[in-house]
């Protein structure tokens, strides 16, 4: 009864083996498409969540420049995420510092130091002319 | 520029700038002011110091500005009276023209009015407080001394004594001293105190000179001090802006830095 049951395994495994050799040469012709697809699918998706990442970046450095009352447009935008893909560690370059420096609380600071170097001007024109009456 | 540059950065010491400015303006003879409320007998004292009938004397009030009048050598300057419930504005513009102008202030006080009242007190003060200041002598007149005992007249002294403590009191009867004049009496005369009065102020008239250059020095000194302690807290206000500017930018410039550096992990991140 055993040799019976061996028999037959082993016919079996061997129909088994052709029909895999069988199923393996008929795939071989569309599996060069299969992959491009899968490829093209992996690049879609790769390009979606790099979007899906610029716009996240995006918003978050919109944000933080709203927070320091700094104003940029689309280009601007566009030119400073485009840094921050290529290079890894960069301080603001001159025109965003420059932004920064135009803020309202920069404005102000900038106005106050007019108003004060204005009045020790003023102050030392006074003590010039004091210092030049004939006193003493 | 001029004045005006010190006037318009301690606009608080306009008292003091115009003083200096009358110091250095040009040679000025001394100037004795008479200070005190009206009816004390200011025109009627100085009337019989320039033996003339200069200054107009009426109960009424008749002094309303500065009235000058140079006589041996001197400027006398009569100012409207102390009275604050009577006096108007250009009562005080003139009393503060007669404080810059004054060498020697004559403070009038009739004797009949007993001691001080709050006005006059206020104004002994300041007197006192200037003289320690400036230098600037004040001499205490008692007036019309003729009008009350001798009693009573000590008893006034000794009060006001006890209320300017640091000037001279000297009493006098302006009133005696023209009738002297006109009676030819020595006796009058002698017993009017102006005489005595007028030694005081010769006494304090040789020290003008002396007094003003030592006001003008100290009002320099102390005027370039004012402006130096302006110069002074407006330098470190200045510095405080200038620095608060540069931590600013720095701690942007810092903030972007660690934003910037998040950012490209996560641009980068696919």
């Amino acid at each position: 009864m055993l040799p019976l049951l061996l028999l037959a395994g082993a016919v079996a495994a061997v129909a088994a083996a052709v029909s895999s050799s069988s199923d393996s040469s008929s795939s071989s012709s569309s599996s060069g498409s299969s992959r491009d697809y899968e490829r093209e699918a992996a690049e879609k998706a790769r390009k979606v969540k790099l979007q899906a990442n610029k716009e996240a970046a995006e918003r978050q450095l919109r944000a933080f420049l709203q927070g320091k009352d700094i104003e940029v447009d689309g280009a601007q935008l566009a030119a400073v995420i485009q840094t921050m893909v290529s290079q890894p560690d960069k301080y603001p370059g001159e025109p965003l510092k420059k932004a920064f420096l135009r803020n309202p609380s920069m404005r102000a600071i900038d106005t106050e130091v007019s108003a004060l170097e204005l009045q020790i001007a003023e102050r030392n024109q006074a003590k010039a002319f004091l210092n030049s009456l004939p006193i003493g | 520029m001029g004045f005006d540059a010190i006037y318009a950065v301690l606009p608080d010491h306009a008292d003091k700038i115009s003083r200096l400015q009358y110091l250095l303006a040009e040679a000025r003879l001394p100037v004795v002011s008479v200070i005190g409320k009206y009816n004390h007998g200011k025109s009627s004292l100085l009337n019989a110091l320039v033996e003339r009938d200069q200054f107009a004397v009426s109960d009424a009030r008749e002094t309303t500005v500065l009235s000058y009048f140079e006589h041996e050598g001197v400027r006398w300057l009569d100012t409207p009276g102390l009275d604050a419930d009577v006096a108007r504005k250009d009562d005080r513009e003139a009393m503060t023209g007669a404080w810059q102008q004054s060498d020697i202030r004559l403070f009038v006080h009739c004797v009949r009015e007993g001691e001080f009242d709050q006005s006059e007190s206020d104004m002994i003060d300041a007197l006192q407080q200037d003289a320690a200041d400036s230098g600037r002598q004040t001499l205490i007149v008692l007036t019309q001394i003729e009008q009350v005992e001798e009693q009573t007249l000590a008893n006034v002294q000794a009060r006001i004594k006890q209320q300017a403590s640091k000037l001279p009191i000297i009493h006098v009867s302006a009133h005696r001293y023209l009738q002297g004049l006109q009676s030819g009496s020595a006796l009058k005369l002698k017993k009017s105190g102006i005489n005595e009065l007028r030694q005081a102020l010769q006494i304090a008239m040789a020290e003008v000179l002396q007094t003003r250059g030592d006001e003008v020095l100290e009002l320099g000194e102390s005027l370039g001090s004012l402006i130096d302690q302006g110069l002074s807290n407006l330098q470190a206000r200045l510095d405080h802006q200038q620095s608060t500017k540069q931590s600013r930018l720095a701690g942007f410039a810092e903030e972007y830095r660690q934003l910037h550096s998040k950012l490209h992990q996560q641009l980068n991140r696919a």
